[in-house]
């Protein structure tokens, strides 16, 4: 009797083992970059990483760095801040309307922003212009959650600190500006995170830093030791960023236990100050829409390159919608076991598969695919140049997101499905492909098309690992803007803006709903 | 022949042992109402039956059958029970027939099953609603038809009453309980209402700190606790010092008889439990004198709280016979009682 119970009995009876192994893909794929930089160094030895290392060109490129970044965050968060305020809590005339439009920089991607610019004249390819262009693309990842952030937070803490008599600054810096940290700090983490890791723009602008040059060296000499040491610097540089994006993640789920309804603030009197603030919003927004769209119009209407890539443009829509559509679904599918034993186990290899990707997350695309290139090569040389390795280094880049969509839907799930549909005598699997899945099919289509999106508008890996003779609109804008044929580029990133508009208004929406 | 038994079952989280040695029997087609405040472990026991966690210690067998042991564990879709969650936990995409046949086996003749389930839940007409298309508690009966579609040894319920307001709380769980009765299915209710555990239960366990502190049938619980924390889980309890005496046990309320159940207190300091509903109000009775300071009707019945000596008890009593405020007269005590030492 107990012998037969034994037999069909396990130790370890929750351990879905389905998912477990399934949660094992994503999670080797998303190591591989480590393993490829450790291997380089291996092979290097000692003394030639250090020499690689210590190159006076690197400190260049690290100074470069690490000016970019700063100063793109920092002017970020200056645009992000006080929009945020601006269209929140003061009597800003118009302000439903600016807000909206306050997060459509977001439709312009930062290459074809800088393609813009650059094709004016010269004079903005240098590191100044880039921060500046740079800050106009990516301050809305400031803004929207700061304007969230300046909804939910209770006016209650500023008329306590007014009436123990603070001035509105003091007030401003005291009371309401440490309830925004959460907010703002993961903001300009995104801001410097996609700062470390952008390609295009910062090639276009002609500003040299890590990323740029492992892609020249890339270029130059396929298997640089150079590229594989300036991917360790890099990498080292992210993990501060990722670090301090984990602890703000712990920190935000604290400060949102306990919401009350709060009341809403009285928006503050600009007085004389209206005009020059709504001056300052059509700079802003001149500046950071106006040129991009006027300069893309420009360019599809003159100019010597006129109609020289028109008949490109079909084949680089199917690649575009091949790599991405295959690639978002790819990742959605690396994503689920990741997000189920998330959710619904505790334990360490729950908690590593998910935090791993975030981890990840900070890694640029350009040591991604070197990454990917290096290995397909020597342990998978069949794969090299197919679609399969854009969709691995796609997985890498994009599972965060994935995850994130994926998990809003399944926490909706309620805790006992899937022990309801056990107790009713159906094996796991069978529960997850008759429950769980037709339940967050909604949740897998945003994530679906949140993530076409973002592939459609990924450059450096895609350029680095489309599969000979596929091009996208990506690359096209790419290799047009290179040659300086500017007119033959408009088309392509005149498309990618359009197809961002639907979703960025959307997720615009969203964010600042959140508020309410 | 299939009866449930619980044999020392120890439970740890972490550092953190839940359930400290739990032994429990269930007799074929009775109903057993696990009773205890929140974080007694009464939930976690719940699920190591389901099957949901594996024990620690200890053997879970249902009839001849080890499902349980720290080294055997039947996974739950192999152990034929059906559970009722707190929130019913209906799936979501699927219709009420679709809930109710889930958990049928595919070549059986489901959709005759299906109907009959309807029938028994008194829910025919809404076999093709969503679950959100019901109400709070429509959604709970198709969750419990859910449970008893496949037929299950035995029916688990964890709260399934406790999201529903206090009106409906009271029918449902008269509905489902003959329903229980009905079919003649085992069934395990996990609460934190000692009314409705009373109201259902054949058997009544209480639960604290991831013990059993007694088993008994309900009156027996109510009247009869083994100890003063059972007897404060379970209802309002009058405590006072007493000692032995002819006849049963002396207190400010005089000689009261002790239950044969009672283990015979030691005789000095024991401490005397009352109901506080066990007194009976006289002019000119025997009993104690006592005085009504305070009064406070509630309808069906009236608070009062009444000195003697140098004593304040807050007794229960039917509206029409409780006396005025400020009333002097003699309380007696009805019955028997229970002391420990």
């Amino acid at each position: 009797m107990i012998a037969s119970a034994i037999r069909t009995g396990r130790r370890n009876p929750l351990r879905q083992s389905w998912m477990v192994w399934a949660a094992l893909i994503p999670v080797t794929l998303v190591v591989l970059p480590v393993i490829y930089i450790f291997i380089r160094t291996a092979q290097l030895g000692a003394h030639g990483a250090w020499a690689e290392l210590f190159r006076a060109r690197n400190l260049e490129l690290l100074l470069n760095t690490l000016i970019l970044a700063g100063g793109v965050t920092s002017l970020a968060v200056v645009f992000g801040l006080s929009v945020a305020w601006c269209v929140e809590r003061s009597n800003l005339p118009g302000r439903n309307w600016l807000r909206v439009v306050a997060g459509l920089p977001l439709v312009v991607p930062a290459f074809v922003a800088s393609y813009a610019w650059s094709s004016i004249d010269s004079m903005f390819q240098n590191m100044a212009g880039a921060i500046l262009i740079l800050a106009l693309a990516k301050y809305p990842l400031v803004y929207l959650p700061v304007a969230a952030s300046l909804r939910n937070t209770d006016p209650g803490f500023e008329d306590v600190s007014r009436s123990l008599g603070k001035g509105p600054w003091r007030t401003f810096f005291s009371a309401l500006l440490p309830q925004l940290i959460p907010a703002l700090g993961g903001g300009a983490l995104l801001v410097g995170t996609h700062m470390f890791a952008e390609f295009g723009a910062l090639a276009l602008l002609r500003v040299q830093t890590f990323t740029t040059a492992i892609f020249e060296s890339y270029e130059l000499q396929f298997n640089s030791s150079a590229a594989a040491m300036q991917s360790m610097v890099l990498i080292v540089l992210c993990i501060p960023l990722i670090r301090a994006e984990i602890r703000l993640r712990g920190g935000r789920n604290v400060a949102r236990v306990g919401k009350g309804s709060a009341r809403q603030a009285q928006p503050v009197q600009l007085g004389v100050w209206t005009i020059p603030v709504l001056l300052g919003f059509i700079v802003l927004f001149a500046l950071a829409l106006g040129v991009p769209f006027v300069m893309l119009g420009y360019w599809l209407l003159t100019g010597a390159s006129v109609g020289v890539g028109y008949e490109k443009i079909w084949p680089a829509i199917q690649g575009t919608l091949t790599l991405a559509g295959s690639g978002a679904l790819f990742t959605s599918l690396m994503a689920i076991p990741l997000v189920m034993l998330a959710v619904r186990q505790r334990g360490l290899l729950a908690r590593l598969a998910e935090r791993l990707p975030y981890i990840v997350h900070g890694l640029p695309g350009v040591v991604v695919a070197l990454a990917l290139v290096f290995l397909a090569i020597r342990v998978v040389p069949f794969a090299y140049q197919t679609i399969f390795v854009v969709l691995a280094a796609y997985a890498i880049l994009f599972l965060p997101l994935a995850q994130s969509s994926l998990r809003a839907s399944i926490e909706l799930l309620p805790n006992n499905l899937e022990n309801i549909g056990r107790s009713l005598g159906k094996r796991p699997f069978h529960v997850f492909v008759t429950v769980i899945l037709p339940n967050i099919a909604p949740g897998i289509g945003a994530a679906l098309a949140l993530m076409m999106l973002e592939m459609a508008r990924e450059l450096t890996a895609t350029l680095m690992l489309a599969p000979t003779g596929t091009t996208t609109l990506a690359t096209q804008v790419w290799s047009y803007t290179s040659d300086g044929e500017f007119a033959a580029a408009a088309p392509f990133a005149a498309l990618l803006v359009v197809i961002s508009i639907l979703p960025v208004w959307i997720f615009t929406q969203r964010m600042l709903r959140q508020g309410n | 022949m299939s009866h449930i038994r619980i044999d020392n079952i120890h439970k740890s989280f972490g550092p953190v042992e839940v359930l400290k040695g739990i032994d429990l029997e269930l007799e074929q087609g009775s109903v057993l109402a696990l009773l205890g405040p929140s974080g007694c472990g009464k939930t976690t026991l719940l699920r190591l039956i389901a099957g949901f966690d594996p024990v620690d210690e200890g053997s879970i067998h249902f009839g001849q059958k080890l499902m349980a042991s720290s080294s055997v564990f039947v996974p739950p879709e192999r152990r034929r029970i059906g559970y009722v969650p707190q929130e019913g936990a209906l799936f979501p995409h699927l219709t009420v027939e679709g809930n109710l046949a889930y958990g049928l086996p595919k070549c059986a003749n489901r959709k005759q099953r299906v109907a009959e389930v309807l029938e028994l839940i008194g829910l025919q007409d809404f076999g093709h609603r969503y679950p959100h298309e019901l109400s709070g508690g429509q959604q709970q009966r198709v969750a419990l038809g859910r449970a008893l579609a496949p037929d299950p040894q035995l029916v688990l319920l964890d709260e399934p009453f406790n999201a529903l307001d206090l009106e409906l709380r009271r029918s449902m769980c008269e509905d489902v309980i003959a329903l229980l009765r009905k079919t003649g299915t085992t069934a395990i209710l996990v609460t934190h209402d000692p009314g409705e555990a009373f109201a259902v239960s054949d058997q009544l366990a209480v639960m604290m700190k991831g013990q059993i502190m007694q088993c008994a049938p309900p009156e027996t619980i109510y009247w009869q606790p083994a100890s003063e924390t059972v007897a404060r889980l379970t209802g309002d309890a009058i405590f006072m010092p007493g000692e032995c005496a002819e006849g049963g046990i002396r207190s400010a309320l005089g000689v009261i008889p002790l239950y044969s159940s009672c283990p015979v207190p030691s005789c000095h300091n024991a401490t005397v439990m009352v109901r506080p509903e066990q007194f009976q109000w006289c002019q000119n009775c025997k009993g104690v004198p006592a005085w009504v300071t305070r009064r406070s009707f509630r309808g069906d019945h009236t608070l009062i709280e009444v000195e003697i000596d140098d004593m304040c008890l807050s007794l229960r009593m039917p509206s029409l016979t409780t006396p005025q405020l400020g009333e002097s007269g003699h309380l007696r005590v009805l019955g028997k009682c229970m002391a420990w030492a």
